[in-house]
């Protein structure tokens, strides 16, 4: 792993050369999260990069990242870890013969179960134990980046299951005991506000809200990731994203889906964004017909009023 | 600056933020982690560690601002102007000379007015302020724990012995400015520790307060109220769905799936229930008897359909619409005027109400149906129809009936609601917010 970071303005600015254009809440309190070895909680709108920031945390750090995926329905068994049922079977068939060979020889009842029961743990013992997402970030012998992404699809019991991985940094397996953190893993949790997460998670957690970014902000990051594109045209797409985010639709479009419809244009070769561009390629940027159907008939007007803001500005 | 720090908890305590002391060591570890050189930083950092969701987020954000840069100007700007205009006054006539101990302070070479303010501040608890309108009471208070009486005296004495006085005239020009800062620095300390136990006490009388005797402008405030009771129940009772119960092996299915290695449990199947998310079917008459208790009805359903997937909304008077659509497209407000305008006219008639709801619903109405229907069951004298009602029951996971009405009133008059009652498998009286909250949740969680 890197040295750590010294400071969050510096921590923003080598995060800005992996590409990522963060702010300086964002930058200090991921600097916070790892410097005080607390869980960081990200939540905002779907697209505005809480994923991306533990990719590139895991890569400032030059580490691994390990993700778990939350779903409805997720356990324990897909999470931290599951005994290798096929295994534990295979080998008790294939050691049956010794098996039987040892409480052949033994003369009583008592005497065979105490010799068995001295075999016992053989199959619970780490050989037979597949460890999961959380589990491996815990056995990890440098300091993981854990992403533990959108936990708000999972149940609220695998939440409190979470509870003691997230202060302690350990969690307890029944048949082994306290597995404690080789090294403490920067463990990221993040959430779209699905459902209110409970006061005991987020108490463990610091937070931080990812808000849609600023037109600046927006034309950075379109730029850090398609540097091909020109500069008229960038500031058409930010300020047309920006008008559309203050309409009411089901689904406003985010980060991601700016960079893509960008992305989109230059591939077309777009010189000039005009309303023509903008019908053909709406649905790269919108992702439900409604909402396609309400900013169709108003393409014209916002396009008209960004070229009064782009002369006036 | 963690003194600071600790009374911008209590602050934030105030305007409803939940900090714990836990949260509180975190935030001044942080704060000793990053410095005190850039104020946005510091910002960024308590937001971090002591607010816990966006809005909190915003708050907290909100107050940083109003809580530090109202100090500041209070120690830089305020008191240095009030120096010079002594020295001014001072220069021009001879140093006047107080006796009383406030005196002495106001015509000191160098006054620590606001750490003189700030100890009487304490004595008076300012923090503990409710109303805006004890903003002057407590000034007033602050000035006499700093030894406004003896000034007064003082400044009476002097006017005694000479009414042209201009030590006098001096004190008590001092006196003033001093109530001044006084009075900003209290208003300050009740828009951070004040405000917002207003709006917490109104929100608390609100949820007792009976609906029928609600004012316009409050129904505004129970908007939020209500989306928030509904918001709670449906993140406590939407999500639940399958539940594996790990631990019970389905032993029948097991032993099938394994013939194939000799019996051998190489695969193996465990129990689990299915929990189905519940269905929603919502009532309400609009009749003008009970119409501001249905106002309120509907303004819940709204709510409870645009968070709980799988409700429909109707509502009747002598014959009974779905509002399902109209809900789901329009707004609370506009929806639930242009319910009341359209579908409120004619009296009441259960009867016909119900046998509609039978032809417009009856067929989806199964076993994980849940059916709330709101109403006084004042009839007119009409028929009843409680066979279709006691159908609807038996199909249903459970009917739950709303009385607006308080239980010594029922049966009284043309009220019928003992002909429905056996086939309710709750019939409470329901006219507050706390009564919905209550009812909704019991009914959702043995769903």
């Amino acid at each position: 792993m890197k040295t750590p970071q010294q400071s969050p303005t510096e921590l923003q600015a080598n995060l800005q050369d992996l590409g990522y254009i963060s702010d300086s809440s964002i930058a200090t309190t991921l600097f916070l999260a790892m410097e005080l070895h607390k869980p960081l909680l990200v939540e905002g709108p779907p697209g505005v990069g809480k994923t991306e920031l533990a990719k590139k945390t895991a890569q400032l750090l030059k580490t691994d990242l390990i993700r778990l995926q939350c779903y409805e329905g997720l356990d324990e068994s897909k999470a931290l870890y599951e005994w290798k049922y096929g295994k534990q079977l295979l080998y008790t068939q294939i050691l049956k013969d010794q098996l039987a060979g040892i409480v052949d020889t033994s003369q009583g009842l008592t005497t065979a179960l105490s010799q068995l029961q001295s075999f016992n743990d053989v199959f619970y013992s780490e050989d037979f134990l597949q460890p999961r997402p959380l589990l491996s970030a815990l056995q990890m012998d440098h300091p993981a980046v854990l992403l533990i992404d959108e936990i708000d699809k999972a149940d609220q019991e695998f939440e409190a299951f979470l509870l003691e991985l997230l202060s302690e940094y350990q969690v307890t397996i029944p048949e082994l005991g306290t597995i404690k953190a080789n090294r403490e893993p920067v463990v990221i949790l993040t959430s779209n506000n699905t459902r209110e997460l409970s006061d005991a998670l987020k108490r463990r957690c610091l937070h931080l809200y990812i808000p849609f970014p600023t037109a600046n902000q927006e034309a950075s990051i379109i730029a850090s990731q398609l540097p091909e594109i020109s500069e008229e045209l960038l500031n058409k797409v930010v300020l047309f994203v920006e008008q559309l985010r203050a309409r009411p639709m089901k689904k406003l479009p985010a980060i991601s889906e700016s960079i893509d419809w960008a992305r989109a244009l230059v591939l077309l070769n777009v010189a000039r964004l005009d309303k023509h561009w903008v019908e053909e390629t709406l649905n790269v940027l919108l992702k439900f017909e409604d909402d396609i159907q309400l900013i169709k008939p108003d393409i014209e007007a916002i396009l008209s009023d960004l070229d009064t803001s782009l002369i006036r500005g | 600056m963690d003194k600071a720090l600790l009374s911008f908890v209590q602050s934030l305590r105030h305007h409803g933020i939940p900090v714990s002391a836990n949260e509180t060591i975190i935030a001044l570890k942080a704060c000793g982690l990053i410095g005190f050189e850039h104020r946005h930083q510091i910002k960024a950092a308590l937001c971090a560690t002591l607010a816990k969701s966006e809005t909190h987020a915003r708050q907290t954000a909100d107050l940083f601002e109003a809580f530090f840069t109202t100090g500041a100007i209070r120690d830089n700007i305020d008191l240095p102007t009030l120096r010079t205009q002594q020295t001014s006054i001072s220069n021009a006539f001879p140093v006047p000379i107080a006796q009383s101990e406030l005196g002495q302070l106001l015509t000191s070479a160098n006054p620590n007015l606001s750490l003189a303010i700030a100890n009487a501040a304490q004595q008076v608890n300012t923090q503990e302020m409710t109303l805006f309108l004890q903003i002057n009471r407590v000034s007033r208070q602050i000035l006499i724990a700093m030894g406004d009486r003896a000034l007064v005296r003082e400044i009476a004495q002097l006017r005694n012995e000479n009414s042209e006085c201009d030590t006098a005239h001096h004190l008590e020009e001092k006196r003033q400015q001093l109530l001044q800062l006084i009075t900003a620095f209290v208003g300050q300390q009740y828009q951070l520790f004040g405000k917002n136990s207003v709006s917490s006490l109104q929100f608390n009388r609100l949820q007792k307060q009976k609906l029928t005797t609600m004012e316009d402008h409050e129904q505004i405030l129970l908007r939020t109220l209500i989306l928030k009771v509904a918001k709670k129940l449906a993140s406590q009772h939407s999500r639940k769905k399958k539940m594996h119960r790990k631990g019970q092996l389905d032993v029948k299915k097991t032993i099938t799936s394994n013939i194939a290695y000799g019996g051998l449990p190489y695969k193996t199947h465990w129990k689990s229930t299915k929990k189905e998310k519940p269905k929603v079917h919502a009532l309400c008459d609009v009749s003008g008897s009970i119409a501001k208790t249905s106002k309120f009805f509907l303004l819940f359903v709204h709510a409870l359909q645009s968070v709980l997937p799988n409700v429909r909304s109707f509502v009747f008077t002598n014959h009974t619409t779905e509002v399902t659509n109209l809900f789901a497209t329009t707004n609370s407000t506009e929806a639930i005027a242009m319910t009341v305008d359209k579908l409120s006219h004619g009296s009441t008639d259960y009867g016909q109400a119900l046998l509609d709801y039978n032809d417009i619903a009856g067929h989806s109405v199964d076993h994980r149906t849940h059916v709330i229907i709101l109403g006084d069951a004042r009839n007119n004298y009409d028929s009843s129809n409680a066979e279709i009602w006691r159908t609807v029951y038996r199909k249903s996971l459970s009917t739950l009936w709303l009385n607006p009405e308080p239980r010594a009133q029922w049966n009284t008059g043309d009220s019928i609601i003992e002909q429905y009652a056996p086939y309710c498998s709750t019939l409470e009286t329901c006219n507050s917010v706390n009564d919905m909250d209550r009812i909704f949740s019991r009914l959702l969680k043995h769903s």
